[in-house]
């Protein structure tokens, strides 16, 4: 890519308008934010698969400005991403990320950690974080380099200052941010983040609107955490970890609920009627499937991570 | 580092062969490439002995791409039971491209109805499964199904490996089947983390030492159903269906052993195992 942007330099001046077309793209333009509470910037990422075409760039991610400092939630799904996210930044504040939050392992929120990882700035998850993703830092990297082309290395991978086992505060200046860590649900190191100041709830992916959601920590965990969160007051603005944001809280999640819980209803009558889990793959919750997107890429990988889990309750 | 290099060459294996097309008839693959493992490994284990096409002996069911990779669901169903023909003594499962491609041998006891049984893998790269029965007859007879799985071995421990083993050891029974109208079976549920040792923390460099179940006896009262004995390739919490002769009297029994050598026992009254079987036969 180097050269092909240094040849573009020397090329005509119509060449170098062309490329002007691209420079949302390029690596150096800064990720398009948008500001959805004072001093909160959200970019939303693609709802899809991470692949060459959106590059790793399916997440929701995004920063809360204080007087002080910065606070970066998730870092998208390459360096890259997280440059063009430090640029928002920068063009938004003069102030300094003082904390990346991550709020939970997955690649498609941590791996643009690397480029917040000079300097003063202190990373931040839950426990169990870095357990987790330091057992699966080889299989997203491949797979980052897999499926978005892109040469992924273990410099990728940044080890967190700080891990919370229950709740945190952090200060930003004017703003403190609340960090909870929550039971095993979509993963077992998910944390929200709370900025009183504004009532903005960053809920990473406890959330998911419109595409559906993977189980890779605890279907019954996860609906408890759903319970607990959804009559939660004074919040005005929702962040999901993937799809549109919202203003009503338990309206946002109803979706997510009704899916995990019928995925946990059939699931459970397929185990307790006597069928395997090839049953349940091909019958469970098939009425879920018009609602959701990528739902043939994790519905049946969700309902064999519910029965191996249910089997044993 | 002989991990690295075994997934290595497993992804790469994984890679060379997503590259050919896929048979339009079934999922058998003519591709020589794709029987290359599974040459050596029938020279080493089976020496000269005839191997003749098995599809009217047993039935193997696996699914053509899996969901997950640590957890591929197969069942091998016994076509010799309830003929004539010589009944099934021993069987093989066979994982070509697996670490450690024997994945598991069966014994067949006088208590067994069939050689009928089910369980869980892990697919470490695309690879046939294949399933070998010997009916005390000249030729060995086989059965394979293509399937489409990777990084089964090497996939993160499903739990805290420290969690996981509070529990190690706990055993169900229960009665199973695939699909409505089939006959119930017995399936055995066993707690163990099944670990393979090829669970490498990438950035630590740390790899879980292997600890897997290795052996599994039933029996009903004092006679064998099966006698098994089974890799790394089973996936974590190990389940295994099998089919116990309704006639034979006495609980069900079953001996689980480990690589660490720890044994672990449980035994059901034929009451408990008959009530779950009515219950089950009355929905």
């Amino acid at each position: 890519m180097r050269v092909w942007r240094l040849a573009v330099v020397v090329l005509s001046g119509a060449v170098v308008a062309l490329s002007a077309a691209f420079a949302d793209d390029s690596a150096k333009a800064a990720l398009a934010v948008s500001e959805r509470a004072s001093g909160v910037y959200v970019h939303e990422g693609a709802q899809a698969d991470a692949d060459r075409h959106n590059r790793g760039d399916i997440a929701n991610i995004g920063f809360v400005v204080g007087t002080r400092c910065v606070a970066v939630i998730d870092t998208g799904g390459t360096p890259t991403i997280g440059r063009r996210l430090k640029a928002a930044v920068e063009r938004e504040t003069n102030r300094p990320v003082c904390y990346v939050i991550n709020t939970h392992m997955h690649p498609d929120h941590v791996l643009g950690n690397r480029a917040f990882a000079d300097g003063d700035t202190r990373f931040i998850a839950a426990e169990g974080y870095w357990r987790a993703l330091s057992a699966r830092a080889s299989s997203y990297l491949d797979s980052a380099a897999n499926h978005i082309g892109v040469d992924a290395d273990e410099s990728w991978i940044v080890e967190p200052d700080r891990m919370i086992a229950d709740q945190a505060t952090i200060r930003l200046g004017d703003r403190t941010l609340t960090l909870t860590a929550h039971q095993r649900a979509h993963t077992d190191n998910d944390l929200t983040v709370f900025d009183s100041k504004t009532g903005t709830l960053w809920l990473g992916d406890l959330l998911f609107v419109d595409r559906v959601p993977s189980i890779d920590g605890s279907l019954t965990g996860w609906l408890d955490v759903i319970a607990a969160l959804e009559d939660r007051e004074n919040v005005d603005t929702i962040i999901p970890g993937h799809g549109p944001l919202g203003h009503d809280l338990k309206r946002m999640l109803g979706p997510e609920k009704r899916y995990l819980s019928h995925l946990r209803r059939d699931v459970r009558k397929a185990i307790d009627d006597g069928y395997g889990i090839d049953y349940a793959v091909a019958n469970a919750a098939r009425e879920e499937r018009d609602d959701w997107r990528l739902f043939d890429q994790y519905h049946p990988r969700n309902v064999t991570a519910a029965y191996t889990e249910l089997e044993w309750q | 580092m002989l991990t690295i290099g075994i997934m290595a060459t497993c992804l790469a294996a994984a890679l060379t062969l997503h590259a050919g097309p896929s048979t339009a008839q079934s999922n058998i693959r003519s591709t020589d490439r794709a029987e290359v493992a599974w040459k050596a490994l029938r020279d080493e284990h089976f020496g000269d002995r005839p191997i003749v096409d098995g599809s009217d002996v047993i039935a193997l069911d696996a699914p053509d791409q899996a969901e997950d990779a640590a957890v591929v669901p197969i069942t091998i169903t016994d076509k010799r039971a309830d003929t004539d023909r010589p009944s099934i003594e021993r069987l093989w499962l066979v994982i070509d491209n697996n670490p450690v491609p024997m994945s598991a041998e069966f014994r067949f006891g006088p208590a067994a109805a069939s050689a009928t049984i089910g369980t869980r893998v892990r697919v470490n790269t695309y690879t046939y499964v294949r399933v070998l029965v010997d009916t005390g007859e000249d030729s060995l007879y086989m059965v394979k199904h293509y399937v489409r799985a990777a990084g089964g071995c090497s996939a993160p421990i499903g739990s805290d490996p420290t969690e996981a083993l509070k529990h190690m050891g706990e055993m169900r029974l229960r009665q199973v089947r695939r699909n409505a109208g089939d006959a119930a079976r017995s399936q055995l549920l066993i707690r163990h983390p099944n670990i393979t040792g090829l669970q490498m923390d990438q950035l630590t460099r740390h790899v879980w030492p292997a600890h897997f179940v290795d052996a599994i006896t039933i029996r009903k009262g004092d006679a064998l159903v099966l006698d098994a004995s089974m890799t790394f390739s089973l996936s974590e919490n190990p389940a295994l269906e099998f089919d116990a002769r309704r006639g034979a009297s006495g609980p069900i029994s079953v001996r689980v052993h480990d690589n660490k050598d720890n044994t672990f026992d449980k035994t059901w009254q034929p009451q408990t195992a008959q009530a779950a079987h009515e219950e089950e036969t009355d929905t």
